[in-house]
């Protein structure tokens, strides 16, 4: 690879340790992480593995990528239930049980596999 | 850097691993399905709907009450109807998809292989020619306009709302609706009500033990009590010269193989369901009009069996009930008046056996040798391999194959009927003469119809076309199969899946093949009359045979013997003391079997069923939800049934299918072969000890533990989809109506007082969404045995406007 070729990544590869190391551009990062993976997230379930994977980028370490996609399920299922709760249908929702259960699995397991991204970049 | 390179690789493979496996494994649809925020299962919480929807038919208005019941008003018959479809389909697509699917044959499609039997048995039976046959001539009938502006009601529907939960937990979206699906409705329905293989299983039975036992289980008549028709109705004898009564004794005519009859009998519509309906006339209701009472008494699911509208088009107003995918109300009332249905038991339905050509291809009629004309069809199997199925038809109708042996059967409901058209006209009526003409084309199911009007006019009327079958010349019943070889028994100008020819001619055809509708049961304005499904008519005011099916009559004696009452003591037959009628839980059962329970119980040396006794003695027979006793017999029953037939029934190979009504089973003779050598009360002491036992274990102390809305469940068997539990009085035998065991009763308790209040309630909910408040809002009160009183003005905030396409 040229020195030309090489620059932008160079550039991107500094940009992202500074997010991952500094906390003002960290804590943006993570923010943006989370709405961009909340918003891909109502439109497809992939959504969820992207937003384990932007949270996860951003972290410090691989042990913290995962934790925060877990913490990007917990938010995801929070928003849900919100979500459901506001037309009252959080109730009829619980009361699928097994059903319900498999969305909460889905949203906490779905983003620990992106978050699986930080071990790569 | 070598491990740290080969982690990313490992790292990276899982999360490629994930992806790719997500995306093209089957875990995609389970993702697609119930991800959060996205998952198509979860779209169905929404239960908001269009508030304007473009009409071809013009201008409408739908109003939701309280109950989610719509009242949709227009003043274009076409632009009525229309909206109808749509909120039908909008409330209960599902299960109208399900039902189509269920009577096409095509369920395996989307339920996976289960399904494949019922599949075939539905096809061999050919609903679907039946309906489309129908459908073609309903079209050219004044209900066909209407009815084809509420197909495409339910396809604007299909078009523009959110499909249900069960649409997307199932994974797939339903196809348009066509008219011949509303007839396959029809079909379903009438077969539900009318098909029966009653005749094949008491033969077999005949065979498997004696003659005399089979009469004991599957007795034709049921003594001492009283029929719908009763002196005092001053009844004609009706068909009297008519010269079709039929011979006594005739043969017991060909068996069919065990193997044949034990398939069909899977698929056989339920045979105990019944319905209670009543009219008073207004000199005994205290009022200036009749007061009509109905409640059928159906299968009890998740939504339930009726979809309740309100409709006020340009030339009538109706409120009542209708199946989802049927246009036009069913039972209800009108302006002038109100009906309701209640299910007769008579035989409309041959079965035929041949004498095969050696290739199975060809039989013998008459004289001739006929090929059966066959096709193959491809049964689409979800998740698994296609099946075939091939499809066999004589000149009877319908060839069902299975073991070796054909069978053709012969339908009422497989002709082009005009029952579509009745129910029409029904709604529009505007008198007895009116119903009267109505239930002329009321060709199949056959039915006790009756009628109330404001102007104080009554009519009970036995609907449906009944055959006459002839042997050699001689009139004879329905109740043996008969060999279609010697061309016996034959519908005289019937063809399956055609307008019957004869149903159009006048009648005095010389042999008369049909009954003619004249001389189908009927009273004109009865000071007052009830049905429960019991017999009918007396024999010796009916000249021809109308059927073997009848209930044991345990309601409709309770019923008459209320009513008798209170008219010899002079009080009015108001609302009230109906509601009181229809609220009535004592159980014939229990009154003719708990005497001889508590004495054979009492002649026991175990303590346990002494107290037993005395607690059965004490109790009022009535299954309320309260009561320890009722809970006790309710057990006993179910024991005393299997002391009797489990352990004869699995000698001979036969299922719990093959049980008879207990009506049959109360009137078997303390000698009855039945009870074999150990006796009556040692039968029925042994049943005591077992009910006992069974109660100890299970926990429960009243009805109300074993009798509740907790049975009452969704076609899918999911529990979230399954209806709460509440308590419920009742069973299979009393007025008041609810067999928790085969979760069937009360599907629409009904009092209409023309000159007051229009009571009802249904089982559950007029929604059929999952997450409407509307699936399950009426549960409790029917548990109650309360009703809702209903509005004759439309009601609600206006929720959906339908617009003239132009304007």
């Amino acid at each position: 690879m040229s020195d030309d070729a090489a620059g932008p990544v160079v550039a991107a590869s500094e940009q992202l340790g500074r997010v991952r190391e500094e906390s003002g551009p960290h804590w943006v990062a993570l923010v943006v992480a989370l709405v961009v993976g909340l918003v891909l997230s109502t439109v497809h379930w992939l959504g969820l593995v992207v937003g384990g994977a932007l949270v996860g980028l951003v972290a410090a370490s691989l042990r913290r990528a995962v934790v925060a996609a877990l913490g990007f399920g917990v938010l995801v299922v929070l928003v849900w239930g919100v979500s459901l709760a506001l037309p009252g249908a959080l109730g009829a929702v619980r009361a699928t049980g097994e059903l319900a259960g498999l969305g909460v699995a889905i949203a906490l397991a779905a983003p620990v596999v992106g978050s699986l991204a930080r071990a790569v970049v | 850097m070598e491990r740290e390179t080969t982690r990313r690789a490992v790292l990276g493979a899982a999360l490629g691993a994930g992806v790719v496996g997500g995306l093209f494994s089957p875990v995609n649809s389970y993702l697609r399905q119930f991800a959060p925020l996205s998952g198509s299962v979860w779209g169905a919480s929404r239960t908001d709907r269009q508030s304007t929807v473009d009409s071809p038919y013009g201008p409408a208005e739908v109003r939701y009450d309280e109950t989610g019941v719509p009242a949709v008003t227009a003043d274009d018959e076409g632009a009525l109807y229309f909206a109808a479809g749509y909120v039908q389909a909008t409330d209960r697509l599902f299960q109208m998809d399900l039902q189509r699917r269920l009577f096409r044959g095509e369920l395996s499609a989307v339920v996976g292989s289960a399904a494949v039997d019922s599949d075939r048995f539905h096809r061999e039976m050919m609903f679907a020619e039946a309906a489309e046959a129908t459908a073609d001539h309903v079209r050219g009938t004044p209900a066909g306009p209407p009815a084809e502006a509420y197909v495409d009601g339910i396809n604007a529907a299909i078009e523009r709302e959110s499909v249900p939960v069960e649409f997307r937990l199932l994974d797939y979206e339903p196809e348009p609706w066509r008219l011949a699906d509303s007839m396959v409705v029809e079909k379903l329905i009438a077969w539900g009500l009318t098909g029966s293989f009653r005749t094949l299983r008491k033969t077999l039975v005949a065979d498997q033990f004696t003659p005399e036992m089979a009469d004991q289980l599957y007795p034709d008549r049921f003594d001492d009590r009283p029929p719908v028709v009763r002196p005092f109705h001053d009844p004609e004898t009706f068909g009297a010269g008519l010269g079709i009564d039929p011979a006594g004794e005739t043969d017991a005519g060909p068996t069919v193989q065990q193997g044949t009859v034990d398939w069909l009998t899977r698929f056989e519509p339920d045979q105990q369901l019944g319905s209670n309906s009543w009219v008073v006339g207004p000199e005994l209701a205290g009022g200036d009009s009749p007061i009509v009472g109905n409640d059928p008494h159906l299968n009890l699911q998740a939504p339930p069996v009726w979809y309740e509208m309100h409709l006020d088009g340009p030339t009538h107003r109706v409120r009542g009930v209708t199946f989802p995918g049927v246009p036009f109300i069913i039972i209800g009332e009108n302006d002038h008046g109100a009906w309701g249905f209640t299910n007769v038991g008579a035989d409309v339905v041959d079965f035929y056996t041949y004498d095969q050509g050696p290739d199975g291809e060809s039989y013998t009629y008459g004289e001739q040798t006929r090929e059966f004309d066959s096709r193959t069809e491809e049964i689409e199997v979800a998740d698994g391999s296609n099946e075939t199925v091939e499809l066999k038809q004589s000149v009877h109708g319908p060839v069902v194959t299975e073991a070796t042996q054909e069978v053709g059967v012969a339908w009422t409901g497989h002709a082009a009927t005009e029952t579509t058209l009745a129910v029409y006209e029904l709604t529009h009526s505007e008198g007895v003469t009116d119903v009267r003409d109505a239930a002329a084309k009321f060709e199949v199911p056959t039915q006790n119809l009756v009628y109330g009007n404001r102007e104080g006019g009554r009519l009970f009327q036995v609907t449906g076309r009944l055959p006459v079958r002839r042997v050699d010349g001689t009139v004879v019943g329905g109740n043996r199969v008969f060999d279609g070889s010697a061309r016996e028994a034959e519908w005289g100008g019937f063809d399956p899946f055609e307008r019957p020819p004869a149903w159009e001619s006048s009648p005095g055809d010389d042999p008369l093949s049909w009954v003619p509708f004249g001389e189908n049961p009927h009273v004109e304005d009865p000071a007052y009359l009830a049905t429960a499904n019991q017999q009918t008519v007396a024999d010796d005011r009916l000249a021809y045979y109308l059927g073997v099916s009848f209930d044991p009559g345990y309601r409709g004696e309770r019923i008459y013997t209320l009513l008798d009452e209170r008219v010899e003591s002079g009080e009015s037959l108001d609302l009230d003391f109906l509601r009181e009628v229809g609220r009535d839980t004592r159980d014939g059962r229990a009154v003719a079997l708990v005497d001889s329970l508590v004495a054979a119980a009492r002649g026991s040396e175990d303590d346990d069923l002494v107290e037993a006794a005395n607690t059965l003695d004490s109790w009022d027979r009535r299954m309320t939800v309260d009561s320890s006793a009722a809970l006790l017999f309710d057990r006993w029953m179910d024991q005393y049934r299997d002391e009797l037939f489990e352990t004869a029934f699995a000698d001979a190979d036969l299922g719990e299918e093959y049980y008879p009504a207990d009506g049959a089973i109360e009137q078997l003779p303390p000698d009855s072969a039945w009870f074999g050598p150990r006796k009556r009360d040692a039968v029925m002491r042994r049943a005591l000890r077992s009910a006992l036992d069974e109660r100890d274990a299970s926990g429960e102390a009243v009805y109300g533990d074993r009798s509740h809305t907790g049975r009452i469940g969704h076609p899918l068997g999911l529990d979230f989809l399954a209806y709460p539990e509440h308590p419920r009085a009742g069973s299979s035998e009393t007025v008041q109506n609810f067999d928790h065991e085969d979760s069937r009763g009360g599907s629409w308790e009904m009092q209409v007082d023309l000159d007051g209040e229009f009571l009802a309630v249904l089982p559950g909910g007029n929604s059929g969404r999952y997450f409407s408040e509307h699936y399950d809002d009426q549960i409790a009160r029917w548990a109650r045995g309360e009703y809702r009183s209903l509005s004759r003005t439309p009601e609600g905030d206006l929720t959906v406007e339908f617009r003239a396409e132009d304007g």
